[in-house]
């Protein structure tokens, strides 16, 4: 990793949406989407990055939204609002910008994350490079709409 | 219109201060404030969380205000100054901007009436020694551009800290308001909000 490299931030935004079966009591959800952002910076910090930037993240869907924010390297997290009903259909908006590994290793990080507690879900990756309309010429296309939807199952 | 912009590294706690402060500002004088948020991804976290406030936000997206995104900052005031008339509007720039080219941006302007520009810099008590290690020249040149200096989280450090980071913050020649806050619950904000009218 070059110098510039290494002071230039890995951002990943992730845009996941799926349905939880039963609806999830808002506490139980709250853990849940608490526990994936945990995770996903501590093992952001495992892979190496020397800082955390932000872990951050919104979720709405049913009654009330929640966010997420985690800046530390133990992955403590703090919330903002909170979800006050059951939640079944749900969107997960995370953004997670780290220094010192690629943003590749926190797609790869991110998604295997959120494998394990949300396998149905459909996620669309919004990274730096990696636009997937082959008709989009722009190099640093970021446009939301140029990204494939991936399903986990 | 008069412009603030508020800065300050990844994850200090920016939007938390613009809450807050939007918040005092609306009760108090009944101003018409905007927010500009430049924010990464399909939907900006964190302007979701400024309209869960009733707050009306403005997003600019795929690219940082202080460089890819200047044109569509400018195209966005002239928006505003035509649509809305407001009195203020609040720019919460992504952590990695640098605000002096904002400012340096909006310089040249014509057709936007801007009456002042105030830049009020957002610190992390909790991992400012980590941040000035790692990122000491960006720091300073936020502090250099800064009207007001807030040190947040203060909860999560002691006196000492607070005011070895203030020593550092006035090491640099800065000689405005340097205040300890916590944003999120409001401590001491109350001087943020009366040094920005001030």
């Amino acid at each position: 990793m070059t110098q510039e490299e290494h002071y230039r931030p890995a951002a990943v935004a992730f845009e996941v949406r799926g349905r939880l079966e039963p609806p999830m009591p808002p506490e139980k959800a709250t853990q849940l989407f608490n526990d994936i952002i945990g995770d996903v910076t501590r093992a952001c910090v495992q892979a190496g990055s020397w800082m955390v930037g932000h872990v951050k993240a919104a979720v709405e869907g049913g009654a009330g939204f929640l966010s997420i924010s985690s800046t530390t390297d133990d992955g403590k997290v703090r919330n903002r609002e909170s979800l006050s009903g059951d939640l079944q259909d749900y969107n997960f908006s995370a953004n997670v910008i780290v220094y010192g590994i690629s943003e590749e290793q926190v797609t790869d990080i991110f998604l295997r994350r959120l494998k394990t507690s949300l396998p149905d879900a459909l996620v669309q990756v919004i990274r730096e490079e990696g636009c997937d309309d082959p008709e989009c010429h722009d190099p640093a296309c970021r446009d939301p709409g140029h990204r494939r939807i991936i399903p986990l199952s | 219109m008069q412009l603030v912009i508020v800065s300050g590294l990844l994850g200090v706690g920016k939007t938390s201060v613009i809450i807050d402060i939007l918040g005092r500002l609306n009760e108090s004088k009944g101003l018409r404030i905007a927010v500009i948020e430049n924010d990464i991804g399909k939907k900006g976290i964190d302007s979701a969380v400024l309209e869960k406030y009733g707050l009306d936000v403005k997003e600019l997206k795929g690219g940082c205000i202080c460089c890819t995104l200047k044109d569509g900052l400018i195209n966005t005031l002239r928006l505003l100054e035509v649509n809305m008339d407001p009195d203020m509007v609040i720019i919460e720039p992504t952590g990695i901007a640098d605000p002096e080219y904002i400012i340096t941006s909006l310089e040249d302007v014509s057709g936007i009436n801007i009456t002042g520009v105030k830049v009020i810099i957002v610190l992390d008590a909790e991992r400012f020694l980590k941040i000035k290690k790692m990122f000491e020249r960006p720091l300073r040149n936020q502090i250099d551009v800064a009207s007001m200096v807030l040190i947040n989280k203060v909860d999560t450090v002691g006196e000492d800290e607070v005011q070895e980071i203030e020593a550092f913050v006035r090491s640099l020649g800065f000689e405005g308001p340097v205040i300890p806050v916590q944003a999120e619950e409001g401590q001491n904000m109350e001087r943020a909000a009366e040094h920005l009218m001030g």
